[in-house]
Order: structure tokens, then sequence, then C-alpha cells
């Protein structure tokens, strides 16, 4: 028992921080102390989608800089977490705070760039989602690593969103862009060599 | 019209002119060295609308997240004009304001170098005068000097220059505005302040305090003023800290909508679902919209004052004696055909939006984003926004 606990920490440690975060938005949902339930609800869900969805193209990255291959083992499962929680982010902003009407959310999209943007994001993300699983790997066969390539394109577009919403201080949207560049710029096949080549001769 | 409800209208009346005259008449007597008024509102009065009275802008009124962008030094705004009367007899208030706006106009324009004044300042007749708008720098470029490029004392001139235009709870009102903008990571020195016409002169002059959910216009010409259009807004409505820019609108607001009974609530729900946004934006000159809703004439007494109050929300942020003026040519104009219209949810924090509106003027109150909880809304009179009434 402790063997397997020891060698799947790293699964315990996101499944942790994962449903932390879940009881966390679900304890502030019920307990209703929130004076503004639908900003936060918005703000964090997004937040948390972000971390998780850097967090899971962070694993090929680790695994060869650090030659941790457990870092490849959770990638899925922060990539779904990511998921969750965008799509928590998404359903609060169509159903609660729009309430589904959708001449609001229409202005809404024409008047706020970012919208459409964090719409597309979110769009990418969908298939990627719903081919996760070993079966739909095993079903696409090379083209799951194709397809999963999307998230090059969807992780910069939620910055992007991030971004653009109207404020003036942007600390955290730079913080956020600087890692996904640098975390797209490490699979850059003449960059990705570099650090192969260095790993190994370690 | 029965007997009854015609002494009825009349005693609303009375209450309607003494709710912005009185505390008014006095205070300005009072600065001009003048006995109180005789006709001061009975406790009873000053009990059921505490919000007569100028709120004085201090930390007590409103508990705010983050540090106004204040700079020291900046005068304490007062609820009446403070020049200097030499004479106590007749004194056109109009003219006294009108001597404190100079005064702060040119203090301000003067702290600035040239550069910076030829950014802040613009011909009268320059169609910028026109161009305005509540959204973020961002989304809308303003034109003027920004707070954050002012020195200490440039901005405390330009604050002293909000003050004397304001009465003061206009004053406190636009703080509580800016330093929501902290609230929202947004930059609470991105106010623009723009002079048009060169103030104290013989021709007409103006300015503008602009930037994200805040709008004010003033313009003079000779010894009259207008301040108007102008536009008020808050995001969050409440914050966690619990300050409440746009408090006393919303909660009339909601109390008369859910005051009426059945039928007079169809007739005030205009639509079911609330409108995207206010109609008439940020056009230069407006007309009055399709009538809607319940007519004022139709309302309990209760009613009524809730009414005022809602008015009273917007009118009482201009100087004290102005906002007087303004009740008084909207009581001219007749209180009867003054509507509210209702469209969107009955309840606190969801969408919503309601009109108000008279013979001479339109309140629009947006409150349909983020579920409710962000209010755009925007005073305008159908001749004297911009002062074309005295051009």
């Amino acid at each position: 028992m402790l063997h397997r606990l020891k060698r799947n920490w790293h699964y315990l440690v996101v499944h942790a921080i994962g449903l932390g975060a879940l009881l966390v938005l679900g304890y502030f949902y019920l307990s209703g102390s929130l004076v503004n339930p639908i900003r936060y609800f918005v703000l964090r869900s997004g937040t948390l989608g972000l971390i998780f969805l850097v967090a899971s193209l962070a694993c090929t990255p680790a695994r060869r800089l650090f030659n941790w291959p457990g870092a490849v083992q959770i990638r899925r499962a922060l990539g779904l977490y990511g998921f969750l929680f965008v799509t928590i982010h998404f359903a609060v902003y169509l159903f609660w705070e729009n309430s589904l009407y959708w001449e609001l959310i229409w202005r809404d999209l024409g008047e706020r760039k970012a919208m459409p943007i964090g719409i597309a994001a979110f769009v990418l993300l969908i298939p990627l989602a719903a081919t996760s699983t070993r079966g739909w790997q095993r079903r696409l066969g090379k083209r799951w690593r194709t397809l999963h390539r999307l998230v090059y394109l969807a992780l910069p577009l939620s910055v992007w969103h991030y971004f653009w919403l109207d404020r003036d201080f942007k600390t955290w949207p730079w913080i956020f862009a600087v890692i996904v560049t640098l975390l797209l710029v490490l699979r850059l096949p003449l960059v990705r060599s570099a650090y192969k080549n260095r790993a190994s001769v370690k | 019209m029965t007997v009854t409800d015609k002494s009825l209208k009349s005693i609303n009346r009375r209450q309607f002119i003494r709710l912005g005259a009185t505390t008014t008449a006095g205070l300005f007597l009072a600065a001009c060295g003048a006995n109180p008024p005789t006709a001061e509102p009975t406790p009873t009065e000053v009990v059921q609308r505490p919000t007569d009275t100028p709120i004085p802008p201090t930390a007590t009124t409103a508990p705010t997240d983050t540090p106004i962008p204040l700079p020291a030094g900046t005068n304490a705004p007062t609820a009446e004009p403070t020049a200097t009367a030499t004479n106590t007899a007749v004194i056109d208030p109009d003219q006294l304001l009108i001597a404190d706006m100079t005064l702060a106009a040119t203090a301000y324009l003067e702290a600035l170098d040239d550069g910076q004044r030829s950014i802040s300042a613009y011909d009268f007749a320059s169609d910028e005068r026109f161009r305005w708008h509540w959204t973020t720098p961002g989304n809308f470029p303003r034109n003027g000097l920004p707070l954050r490029e002012m020195t200490e004392t440039q901005r405390s001139r330009a604050f002293d220059l909000l003050a004397a235009s304001l009465s003061g709870m206009g004053f406190q009102k636009s703080l509580d505005i800016i330093s929501l903008q902290n609230d929202l990571g947004n930059d609470s020195e991105l106010y623009y302040v723009t002079v048009f016409g060169m103030p104290g002169g013989d021709t007409p002059w103006g300015w503008r305090w602009e930037g994200h959910h805040l709008s004010r216009q003033f313009t003079v010409v000779g010894d009259r003023l207008a301040m108007l259009p102008f536009f008020l807004g808050s995001w969050p409505t409440t914050t966690q800290a619990g300050l409440r820019a746009m408090a006393q609108e919303e909660d009339a607001a909601l109390e008369l909508i859910n005051s009426f009974s059945g039928d007079m609530q169809a007739q005030a729900i205009f639509q079911d679902r609330t409108l995207t946004q206010h109609v008439t934006q940020n056009a230069a000159k407006v007309d009055p919209l399709e009538p809607i809703g319940v007519a004022y004439a139709d309302m309990s007494s209760s009613q009524q004052q809730l009414v005022t109050e809602i008015m009273q929300a917007y009118l009482n942020t201009l100087p004290d004696h102005v906002a007087a003026a303004s009740f008084e040519r909207i009581d001219a104009a007749g209180l009867e055909p003054i509507r509210f219209g209702w469209a969107g949810s009955l309840d606190r924090q969801r969408p919503q939006y309601f009109r108000v509106q008279g013979p001479t003027f339109l309140l629009e109150y947006d409150n349909s984003r983020n579920g409710g909880t962000h209010i755009h809304s925007v005073w305008r009179d159908f001749e004297h926004d911009f002062g074309y009434h005295l051009l």
C-alpha cells in the first residue's frame, strides 16, 4: 500500500489540488458568503483553468528537463482538470451571468474583443477533452497527436483572452504569456534537440 | 382629478421642490452671511429623506477597499460656493459658483507646463467637447490630460476643480466610482481633465472630467452654466468591503418597482428581459424616448417619493443651488407626465434596466451586465445638455 502510494504520489497531488479547488468553489457557492458570487466564480474558475492547462503543457518539457517520467503520467489529469474549470468558467458566464439571454451575450461578444477569443479557445479544447481517453488514443492512432496539438493554439488564445479583458494592470496575464511562450519555445525542434542532447549527456 | 388628489398633488409638489431647494437655500444664504432660512424641513422629513442633506466627504461615509487617489493638499469639497462674498445682498448663486470654478480651472491650467496645457486645453468650439464616453480609456481613447501624467500639485488642482464643480455628495460619489477601479484591476489615475476655451474670459468655456464610469461635463456661458449630461457607473455594485457607490438609486428603484401591485407593475414593466445597454449611448443630443411605464400622476405619494429619491441620487451630485434649480425646472415642466419604466429582473443583483423620463429630462439606468452587478446610468436633458440652451 505504502509502496503504491509512493509510486503514485504525483497522481495524488494532482487530484488533491484539483478536488481541493473544486471543494473551495463549492463551499463558497453553498455558503452564500460572497458579495459578488458571479464575479468570484468567473474569475476563479478561469484562472484555475488556465493554471491547470499551463501545468499540463509543462509536463512534456518537465519530463525531458528533469528526466522525470511521472510528469507525462499526470498530463491528462491536469488537462482534464483544466478543461473542467474552463467549462465552469464558461457555464457561469452563459447561464448565471447572462441567463442564456442571447441578445445580451451577442452584444457582449461584439463589445468586448476578449470574449470571442475566449470562446474560440474553449471550442478548441472540447475535442481534446473528448478524445483524451486511451480508447480514443488507440482509435485515432497518429492523428491523435496531431489533434492534440490544438492545445498549442488554445492556450495562447486563452492567455490572449485574459490579456484583453478590461484591465489596466496586466501583471498576471504577462506572467502567463511569458510561461506559455517559454513552454511553446521549448517545443521547437531546434530547442528540443538542444536540451534533449544536454539531458542525455548528463 | 378629485379634490383630494389635487391637495395630495400640491403637497407632493411642495415637498418635491423643498427636497432640493430648502437645504440648498440654507447653505447658500449661510455662505453669504445671511440668516438661515425659516422653512427648515421638519425632523420627520429629515429622517424620511436623510439623503436630502449633502453628504460630507468623510471616510466614514464610504468604506473603500483601497485608497482613493486623492492627493495630499486637495481642498475638502464644500457643499456651497466658497468665493468670498463682500456683499450680502442678492447674489446670483451661479455667479459665485462660476467664480469658484473659474478660479479652480485657472489654477489648474496655471499648474500645467506648456506641453501639458496643449494636451489638456481645447477650443470651446472644438467637436472634442461632444466626444464623450464612459468606458475604459482602453476601449475609447481619451483626449485630455490623465491624472497619471500629472504632478502631485497638478493632480491636487484637478481634484480641487472637480470639488468646486460638484456638491459634497457629488464629489464623494466621484471618488467612490474612481476607487472602484482598484477593485477591477484598472488604473484609478486614468481620469482625464479637459478644459474647453479660456476660463474667466468673455467667451464661453467649459471643462470635462472623464474616465471609466464617470463623465461630467461643465459649460459656462457668461454668468450662466450647465452641468449636463453626466454619466455615473459602478462595477461591482457592492464591493467585498461593502462600498456601494450607487446605493440610493439602486435601492429606491427596486423598492419602487416592487411596490407596484399587479396591473400597475405590468404597466411599469415594458419588457420582461433587460435591455442590453442604455438606449441613448453617447449621443451628443438626445430627444425624448418613447413614453413607457407608469406615470407619476398614477403613483401613490410614497411611490412618488421614491421617484424623487431616484432623481435626487443624480441631481444632488450637482452643486446645491444647481440641483434645486434642476428640480424646479422639472416641476415647472410638470411632474404628472414623468414616467417610470422597467425591464428585466425585479431582484437585486440580477440584470435590469429602468428609465425615468419627464418632459425635459431622461434618466437611463442599465444594470444588465455581469449578472446585474454593473451599472451604467446617464442623466440627459433635452435642451440643457452641453449648455445648448445658453449658446
